[in-house]
């Protein structure tokens, strides 16, 4: 087992430095780049942006040096090449947002998001766990029954719905009409209030967190679901299951016990390589319940050409796929005693 | 045998199971049955084996698991120790499995892969209360011992084992209830050959040992004639030919059985080369639509109208020679 | 596995009474009432704003005794500025937030309303005519740095040229948020600090154009422009002041990433407490403010929000948690929907006709331009035939939902620079009837398909625009509709930004690769109106920069310009405007459609919100109130 994971521990760090080769490759090579957004202000005399400014700009931001070495200056600095002040982003200098917040290291602005997403995405991984383990075993127990079929129309409702337009309609319901009708009303979004009394209480942001966590979690809780109840259908076929009423097992345990403990196994890879998904956030989700979170970072960096913003994102992202790849072989071999590495 | 309730151990009466086929795709109807147990009369004696044999799809298994009720039959009564077990439920099931067990097929599927050795021997013992703890573990040691297995295996999953040892794990397990019947479903079907023979010993001894009652299902006839005590034959959910062993080898009377035995390769060249083989034209029908009066009549050689309208009366044609055709 | 479906069950429920029954899940209720307290010894009565939840606590006092709420207000914006630094961001948002946070005006101490300037943090605005401001005749050696024909060049021999100056004096009373008076070396300050090559400043334009800009008391600057540099808005050449005592120590490229790029310190109404980044810029009120005697801001807290989503920007107004929504956030297609809930008395939506406005540019010299076509639209009377056949009413009904209005000239007619007395501009209301007389007369007869031809050429155009404008390509269809009324055909075209309006000749823009194109131009204080002129024409001279995309060159209307141009009286100048605007109409390089409409909300509880088309919807923050 150790000596499997180093192997994959080097393994691991190849596949993060050429992805992260590749992805400042695609970014910079990409039309726009954060100076794109200038060209753009000026036309009138007084706000066009000339030539000298713009090269300028260029050099002050790094971008008068060849691609190579502006990809070298990123990863490793510098102060060892020519005498500058980076160190570079395997020595934990993760370098200043060009544009989304001027000035501020990417490591504070990415800080400054991360605990929101962390709840968001947590909660709504939560609650499709809650939600969608019980839920597939009904399912399948029921095989065909009116309870299966209605569980299997919410996994297609669940799947099927758009994100934008099933929070919209939340928020119409649960916020303005509730409103309307004098009923208590949650949150249209935000993740806390800004004033009252309430303001920043745990019940407050609980009330925040709702419906962005429901609707985070409905695609997830339903793909899972379905997932679930065909890995449940296939275990209950299995002759141990048979065996294990022979036994004279009561049925609880039989489903419980000996189905569901096997029929979780390739469960816990769907769940485990979503985990990355703690960190890179939701963006739809985000955007439509204003909910300050890294998937809203993204796509601001994004739009706006914030290579040093994106840069780690993207790396950190890439970091999590691996390491999920590799928990998930991990777990398995807790939960599957078949299943060695050597 | 004059009066078979006086000593039967299990008595089938018109055992049936149908399984529905549906059709739709929201609105599920049922459309047809397979006929897979379509009306069995038979009884199991105390200490005796009961081979039951035809060729695969014909409803061996089916029987094997609706007289467990592992499969609810559709009719019928299996009456073991005085009491109907289609008519019980939950609970009362549940306790009567103490002393029903079943041996299964495949001894790769059939054991839990995420249970330890002593988990799967010992959870019969907790599930009826019959051993708990340090208690249930020496009994687990020795329910491997005497089926021939290292009793410090008890913390080994099963996927460490071969299949032969595997099979042996699922007699001890079958036995760690002490029960008083196991339907052995095609036990040593799936072992090799090299094994298969300590397969059957270790089941006979365990027979003597424990005074057992087997029903003892097999595709393969020379095997059950070494085990079996009395064989049934079955074809396509029913039973046509139920007798003593020796009476059944040497006189069978029925042609289903005269075919089947008839493909037995003998371990004596002159007389293998004399054997004369009858080879039974076209396939199995289908269980769905099974053909009228003698189900047999679409493959048989000596087929007559009759056989084609009515189905022939199961009969003794003496000595309890039990037997299903028009023909004898 | 009843147990399992109970607790689904019991699961479903419980969030259901969760999202409906959480005792905090309402906004407070807020309930006015008389009370009767004691002020100075006077009993006086006071509405009094009391905050009852829906389960109060029984441990706690009553909610009438508490301290009232400090009053807030929710600016929702759909971005988030990137510094508050002003001189680091060209953001439409960072200016709005700075207007509370750190300035008083739009443009640093002036503000523009109305399309005109106002002094705000200056005693008044220099004019020629009142002698705070002059143009004197300079001797200029060879050498020395002038301006020439836009440009800032060496002059290449002695001459004499006009320079301007002004003078600005600083109202008194005026101070940092953190206690220091502010001086007039702040402003020169904020100058020099632009100076710095690294400052993130991305225009140098007047920098580049001032001689000198100095304090010559505690209280008053004076600007030189540089020879050569008559300039009309020299009366706004005050430099936004700058913290000295603050910033003294910090060389400008870091400015940004110091303390003051995200909590500066200003002298607006309202300073900056707490920035969450990516949620809020949270405010408040400015002890310090200029205006604090007169009971100004009136509000204790200002909170700017970013909110992208323009659904979610919309049910956070209706739901109370945000008081205004601004242009950035809302859009025109919204109208229906405002209007809707502002009749249910959700919210109270402004339409404000904006300083950008839409135009179609004819190809006026279509076979003289870099990539020749054929020529439609060289012959005024069928420019002019385009415009009388083209419904504005219809696209402003349509499009805006009436909340616009047609523009006759490249100002709309609320600007000084429209004549008083507009009888002299050619007009084109809606008539086809008009238009197929003017097109039968210059030639273009129909044919068997409806379309108009002359010489076996086929009246057959391609409007072109930027891909991806909603309002943009409704206009174009509706267009494509009327001329086909008319026997003109019509062809749409969206070719990328960068093709279209990119740099150097290449672009369809600058070489006349067109027959019409849609776009806007957005009017400032002066008036649109040198890219009309013959200097703007694109041609290898200019490296292919003009602006003049139409070609057209007109003499009278470059006589007219050149006469505003060189003239700083305002009264003079608008003569000039229209004599200008009155060869345009005529001759029509462009037609005009209609100004944008600028979308604002507010809550009803919102006071004193007075948008206006040149200013930011929060010009007057110091003077907005909400109900109590």
């Amino acid at each position: 087992m150790v000596n499997y994971l180093i192997r994959r521990l080097f393994s691991m760090t190849i596949v993060i430095i050429v992805s992260s080769f590749l992805i400042y490759m695609m970014l910079n090579l990409a039309p726009g780049g954060p100076l794109w957004e200038l060209t753009q202000a000026g036309s009138s005399r007084e706000s066009a942006l000339t030539r000298e400014d713009y090269a300028r700009l260029e050099k002050m931001l790094g971008l008068d040096k060849p691609m190579h070495l502006r990809y070298i200056i990123w990863l490793a600095g510098d102060d060892w090449l020519d005498g500058g002040t980076r160190k570079g982003v395997i020595r934990g200098d993760w370098g200043e947002s060009w544009r989304v917040a001027q000035g501020m290291s990417v490591m504070e602005l990415i800080s400054s998001r991360i605990g929101n997403t962390i709840i968001l995405s947590g909660a709504a991984l939560l609650l499709s766990l809650i939600i969608a383990i019980p839920v597939g075993i009904i399912a399948a127990v029921k095989q065909y029954s009116k309870l299966d079929y209605a569980l299997t129309a919410f996994a297609f409702f669940g799947v099927a719905m758009p994100v934008f337009w099933f929070g919209l309609m939340l928020i119409l319901v649960f916020s303005l009409q509730f409103k309307a009708w004098g009923l208590p009303a949650l949150p249209p979004g935000g993740t806390e209030s800004l004033f009252g009394p309430d303001q920043g209480s745990f019940l407050d942001r609980l009330q925040h967190l709702i419906m962005p966590a429901i609707v985070l979690s409905l695609f997830q809780t339903a793909s899972w679901s379905r997932y679930m109840r065909s890995s449940m259908l296939e275990v209950l076929k299995q002759d141990y299951v048979r065996t294990a009423r022979a036994k004279g097992v009561i049925e609880r345990l039989v489903i419980t016990k000996h189905a569901v403990r096997n029929a979780l196994i390739p469960i816990v890879t769907v769940i485990v390589l979503s985990l990355p998904s703690l960190f890179n956030g939701a963006v739809i989700t985000e955007t439509i319940f204003a909910w300050n979170g890294m998937g809203r970072l993204y796509i601001n960096a994004l739009t706006r050409g914030d290579y040093p913003v994106l840069m780690i994102f993207l790396l950190i992202s890439a970091i999590l796929v691996v390491a999920a790849n590799l928990l998930a072989d991990v777990v398995y071999t807790f939960i599957d005693p078949r299943i060695r590495y050597s | 045998m004059a009066n078979p309730q006086d000593t039967a151990l299990i008595e089938v009466r018109g055992l049936k199971k149908y399984f529905p086929i549906t059709q739709g795709i929201i609105f599920q109807r049922k459309v047809a049955d397979v006929k897979a147990v379509d009306g069995l009369n038979f009884a199991i004696k105390k200490g005796e084996t009961l081979g039951l044999v035809g060729e695969s799809g014909c409803g061996k298994s089916t029987t094997g698991r609706a007289i467990l009720q592992l499969y609810r039959p559709t009719a019928g009564e299996v009456i073991f120790q005085g009491k109907d077990l289609v008519k019980l439920q939950g609970e009362e099931l549940r306790k009567m499995r103490r002393n029903m067990q079943m041996i299964f097929q495949d001894p790769y599927a059939s054991l839990n892969p995420r249970m330890t050795v002593g988990d799967i021997i010992g959870e019969p013992l907790e599930v009826h209360n019959i051993a708990k703890g340090k208690e249930k573990k020496e009994r687990v040691q020795e329910l491997l011992k005497i089926v021939g297995l290292n009793p410090y295996f008890v913390n080994r999953y099963p996927h460490e084992f071969s299949g032969g040892q595997r099979q042996r794990i699922g007699v001890a397990r079958a036995l760690a209830v002490q029960p008083d019947f196991i339907v052995c479903d095609e036990p040593i079907s799936a072992l090799d050959v090299s094994i298969q023979a300590q397969i059957i010993n270790l089941l006979e001894e365990l027979q003597t040992k424990f005074n057992l009652t087997y029903l003892f299902i097999a595709h393969d006839l020379s095997v059950v004639r070494h085990i079996s005590d009395r064989i049934a034959v079955m074809y396509l959910g029913k039973i046509v030919e139920l007798t003593d062993r020796n009476a059944l080898y040497n006189n069978p009377l029925h042609p289903y059985t005269k075919a089947l035995l008839s493909a037995v390769p003998i371990p004596d060249p002159v007389v293998e080369e004399k054997r004369e083989r009858i080879i039974l034209v076209g396939d199995v029908p289908s269980p769905v639509r099974p053909p009228s009066g003698c189900h047999f009549h679409t493959r048989c050689p000596l087929v007559m109208d009759k056989c084609k309208k009515d189905d022939p009366e199961f009969r003794n044609a003496g000595a309890e020679h039990w037997v299903a055709c028009h023909a004898v | 596995m009843r147990k399992a479906m109970l607790v689904l069950i019991a699961l479903g429920v419980l969030a259901i009474v969760v999202a409906c029954a959480a005792p905090t899940a309402s906004p407070p209720q807020v309930v006015k009432e008389v009370q009767t307290v004691i002020v100075a010894g006077t009993p006086v009565e006071k509405v009094v704003e009391k905050v009852i939840t829906a389960t109060p606590p029984p441990t706690q006092p009553p909610a009438a005794t508490k301290a009232p709420q400090p009053k807030t207000l929710v600016v929702c914006m759909s971005q988030e500025p990137d510094t508050l630094y002003f001189n680091g961001s060209n953001m439409m948002v960072t200016t709005l937030t700075l207007e509370a946070g750190y300035r008083d005006g739009q443009l640093g101490g002036i503000d523009q309303r109305d399309y005109d300037y106002q002094p705000i943090i200056l005693q008044k605005l220099p004019s020629i005519k009142d002698g705070d401001a002059k143009i004197t005749k300079v001797k200029v050696k060879a050498g020395d740095t002038i301006e020439k024909d836009g440009a800032v060049v060496k002059a290449d021999k002695d001459m004499e040229l006009d320079q301007i100056s002004a003078t600005f004096k600083m109202k008194a009373g005026l101070k940092w948020s953190d206690g220091t008076v502010m001086k007039a070396s702040d402003s020169v300050f904020g100058y020099k600090t632009g100076l710095d090559k690294d400052s993130g400043i991305t225009t140098r334009y007047t920098r580049d154009r001032t001689a000198s800009y100095v304090a010559t008391d505690a209280s008053t600057t004076v600007w030189t422009g540089i020879p050569g540099f008559v300039y009309a808005l020299y009366n706004t050449m005050f430099f936004e002041p700058l913290p000295e005592h603050v910033l003294k120590d910090i060389a400008p490229k870091d400015i940004k990433a110091s303390a003051f790029g995200r909590k500066p310190v200003g002298y607006g109404p309202f300073r900056v407490t707490n920035w969450v980044s990516g949620d809020r810029i949270e405010m408040e009120k400015n002890p310090n403010y200029w205006r604090a005697s007169e009971g100004l801001p009136k509000l204790d807290r200002v909170i700017y929000r970013f909110i992208p989503d323009t659904n979610q920007l919309t049910a956070q107004l209706i739901a109370g948690q945000c008081d205004i929504g601004t242009q950035d956030a809302l859009n025109t297609d919204a109208i229906p929907f405002l209007d809707q809930a502002e009749k249910n008395g959700l919210l109270k939506p402004y339409y404000i006709p904006g300083s950008t406005w839409e135009h179609i540019d004819f190809n006026t010299q279509p076979t003289k331009a870099p990539k020749p076509r054929v020529d439609l639209f060289s012959d005024v009377k069928v420019r002019q035939a385009i415009a009388f056949g083209t419904n504005r009413k219809e696209m402003n009904d349509k499009i805006l939902f009436g909340k616009s209005v047609i523009m006759d000239a490249t100002v709309p007619a609320t600007h000084w620079a429209y004549p008083k007395d507009d009888s002299q501009l050619a007009k084109y209301p809606y008539d086809p009837k008009k238009a197929e007389a003017l097109l039968d007369e210059a030639g273009w007869v129909k044919g068997a398909d409806g379309v108009r031809a002359k010489g076996g050429v086929k009246l057959s155009a391609t409007i072109s625009t930027t891909a991806g404008n909603k309002p943009r390509e409704a206009i174009m269809q509706i267009f494509q509709a009327n001329m086909k009324a008319i026997g003109v055909e019509i062809k749409l075209d969206f070719p990328p930004s960068t093709v279209l309006f990119g740099r150097g000749k290449d672009s369809d823009y600058m070489s006349g690769n067109f027959d019409l194109m849609l776009y806007a131009w957005v009017a400032g204080t002066e008036p649109t109106l040198l890219v009309y002129t013959c200097d703007q024409v694109p041609t290898a001279a200019l490296t292919w920069s003009g602006q003049n995309n139409t070609y057209w060159c007109n003499a009278d209307f470059d006589k007219a310009y050149s006469g505003f141009n060189g003239n700083l009286v305002r009264e003079d100048r608008v003569k000039f405007t229209a004599d200008a605007y009155k060869v345009f109409t005529k001759e029509l390089p462009a037609l005009p459609l209609y100004q944008r409409v600028n979308v604002y909300a507010t809550n009803p509880r919102v006071l004193n919100f007075k948008p206006n088309p040149s200013a930011s919807e929060t010009w007057n923050i110091e003077e907005l109130d909400v109900k109590q």
